[in-house]
């Protein structure tokens, strides 16, 4: 019987049984000149398809070249004439290639290979080593908007290893760009196999989509998500309800209002965001349907609220009202079980952390949408495995994770990734 | 105006004299459609209310509507799919598809036929002949038949409507754009494209139009409207102009579910992205669904609403007529996967199923009575009286103190849907009364006010045939 449940394991059964042994692996190999963006969606559909549960690795090309060759490499070194250089580029790609294999073999399960793969002769050769070994979708990033480009620029010079000893910015600059047009001329776009191309689509407004010869539950996950997600900046601010009377008895679970602290908390709050949204045009307060949280969003105004079940803190089942004590002393077989394996072991009658996270996809989707701030008022539990997917961390770092209470946690999403800030409005 | 008395850690509710009643999450449902009402109440003195109304839907649909009306223009909260490709494409069956799957999810749709209105004004016995491109008469005949139902259209979305499917073919430039005209100001059009090189299913197609249509119910000659339907045919193919312009989604031969093409242009928003999620994995290929509640079980027996009881005698004999049944029913087929709910009753009803993987969803459990767990009707309505009355007057909406309601269900539902959707071999679900209900009412595409009190007996299985002409049912009762 398949130990997993629910969306994806159904999906991982049928694939199982009608595609062949190498369609239960997955290499998304990414197809882009640089500075199109390429690495920054890699990050993100790698953090996206690891917090759903799938053995996923993200293989940057780059890292191995320079491991190889060092970090110094001129435009020279990517000449399409310069035959050393092709054959090294050629011999390193094949390298990374083989590690994800073998990656795929002790058990990994979506593969991203990160690197420009521009020519068709280069994805001839990834398409042959992964006969047999796994199923393969290109995945293309083409990107016409030159400011996009040149910005992209600017952070890989101020970034990138490449030109981490490059105290010349200029020079640096001008070695990329040269290095940029030798890609450029023999750039041959996707035309084969399995693809998803995504033209102009950064923005997250616009732009196209192309997706070819796709079946199969992830690759549609995959372009569900790339459809909803975009890289302009906004942020997303996480906070608990302020303390609530069940906190102040150590009960888990209920329905309880806020105590006294809790209720200045919500003040407190109420005025951080005035001043933290005052130059937005908009935003969203989003709470679960339990008091707590509604009662700590009700001093702010003038942003819509809305309440989703998906927030709602996980269900301790039987042992709702419950302190620890108590649950200790009355159920000591569950009390142990939980400790051993919090992650997986769900309350009789109720969630575990892994059920939790089924049903905040929703709301992860929704908020890789959004263009405008979300303030989410939510549960400890609901909180850690939503903090996990932004800040990337293993899902068995979810059910132990530091989610204090009268704390804002800032998300600022962006073009470089996800940054963080905390700010502790109370002890 | 719903009050309740405190259970448990609740708290007296505090009247308000807003007119719409207590403000409390409402699932699914579109702002229009009214309230979920649930006896969790709130403590005195708060106010809901800021200077901005707040919005009254909740969950996913709700985020992405209020998002959308915050940046979108007025005109963005409708949205018109028009449907673009030559005849027997399978255009209608994609937009009564994707017209059931955005209706279940509670969005207002309808679907806005065409050829429906040309044979209500003209009649259904046109030949080939007003469709020809040279056919002047034809031509502005259809474009105002074409206008005509893109006025209702409009007419039903400044009605309430949300998602029209304008279903045409709409194969020419010049009739986009006058569709796009009417539609500035009023609704965001997609177009949605059908294209299909597989003769094999263009002529399968053709062939069933012949059998179906009312353009060709008083053509007792199969071949003589067989040549006239190619010859229609061949008109509509001389002009083709497949879409360029605006939004669209071009779906190339999608239409087995493997393979295929689908081209996205500059489509953005949450329906169109939902939209595009449903097409890339939904398919017209045939095969079952079987629904099935789980035997009786021992809080059947005694009359109470929830709990993780195990199987009554009369429930152990079902599943192993149900196993005999299954056995039989799927001997012909390459595999197939048995779902389950998590709890007891599902998972043993399908034990004595062999043969067939098997899968526990969360998802199929039944819906949560909350402090209702374990008690049978009659002390519901004795002990928690309003609550009882509360659930007569709107079953669809009603929460459950600290459960849920049917809208609560059919929003963790939409997973299963989209993965039966995706499916290509049978899958036998085994779940609850409340949960099946709300997913037959998808399949038999039964509005949303009927799905709490539908007919779903114990110890029956209902058969599902998904295929090319839409969703036939058989119902099998294997016991009294």
């Amino acid at each position: 019987m398949p130990e997993a449940a629910g969306a994806v394991a159904a999906a991982a059964v049928a694939d199982r049984l009608h595609g062949s042994k190498e369609d239960r692996k997955l290499a998304i190999v990414l197809v882009g000149l640089p500075a199109r963006g390429k690495t920054f969606t890699a990050v993100k559909l790698t953090r996206y398809l690891r917090w759903l549960g799938h053995e996923t690795k993200h293989f940057n090309v780059g890292k191995y070249r320079r491991l190889k060759h060092g970090a110094n490499q001129s435009a020279d070194f990517f000449r399409p004439d310069n035959q050393e250089g092709i054959e090294a580029r050629n011999e390193v790609a094949a390298l990374a290639m083989e590690d994800m294999i073998d990656w795929m073999h002790g058990g990994g399960q979506v593969g991203i290979f990160d690197a420009t793969n521009s020519t068709r002769k280069r994805r001839y050769m990834l398409m042959k080593m992964a006969e047999g070994n796994c199923k393969i979708i290109f995945l293309e990033t083409i990107c016409n908007d030159r400011n996009i480009i040149e910005r992209n620029v600017r952070l890989k010079i101020q970034q990138s290893p490449d030109y981490a000893d490059q105290p010349d910015y200029e020079a640096g600059l001008q070695d990329f760009l040269e290095r940029l047009t030798n890609y450029e001329k023999v750039y041959e776009p996707v035309q084969e196999g399995s693809y998803i191309k995504m033209i102009d689509m950064v923005k997250g407004e616009g732009g196209q989509l192309q997706v070819n010869n796709i079946s199969g539950y992830l690759p549609g996950r995959i372009v569900f998500f790339l459809v909803n997600s975009h890289l302009a900046p906004r942020p997303i601010l996480l906070t608990r309800h302020g303390e609530s009377l069940h906190n102040v008895r150590g009960r888990v679970g209920g329905d309880t209002v806020l105590s006294e602290d809790g209720e200045l908390y919500s003040k407190k709050l109420a005025n951080f965001i005035e001043k933290r949204l005052k130059n937005e045009k908009t935003a969203t307060i989003w709470t679960s349907t339990l008091q707590r949280t509604i009662l700590t969003a009700t001093p702010i105004v003038g942003f819509p609220k809305i309440q989703w079940r998906a927030l709602d803190e996980i269900n301790s089942g039987v042992c709702d009202g419950m302190t620890y004590e108590e649950i200790k002393k009355i159920m000591p077989e569950e009390y142990e079980s939980r400790k051993k394996d919090k992650l997986r072991y769900r309350y009789p009658r109720g969630e575990s952390y892994l059920d939790v996270i089924q049903r905040l996809e929703p709301v992860i989707i929704e908020l890789e949408r959004q263009r405008a701030p979300v303030v989410v008022i939510s549960h400890q539990a609901v909180l850690r495995a939503l903090y996990s997917y932004f800040a990337d961390r293993p899902l068995r770092e979810v059910p132990d994770m530091e989610m204090p209470l009268h704390t804002i946690i800032e998300i600022q999403m962006g073009v470089t990734g996800v940054e963080e800030k905390r700010y502790k409005l109370m002890d």
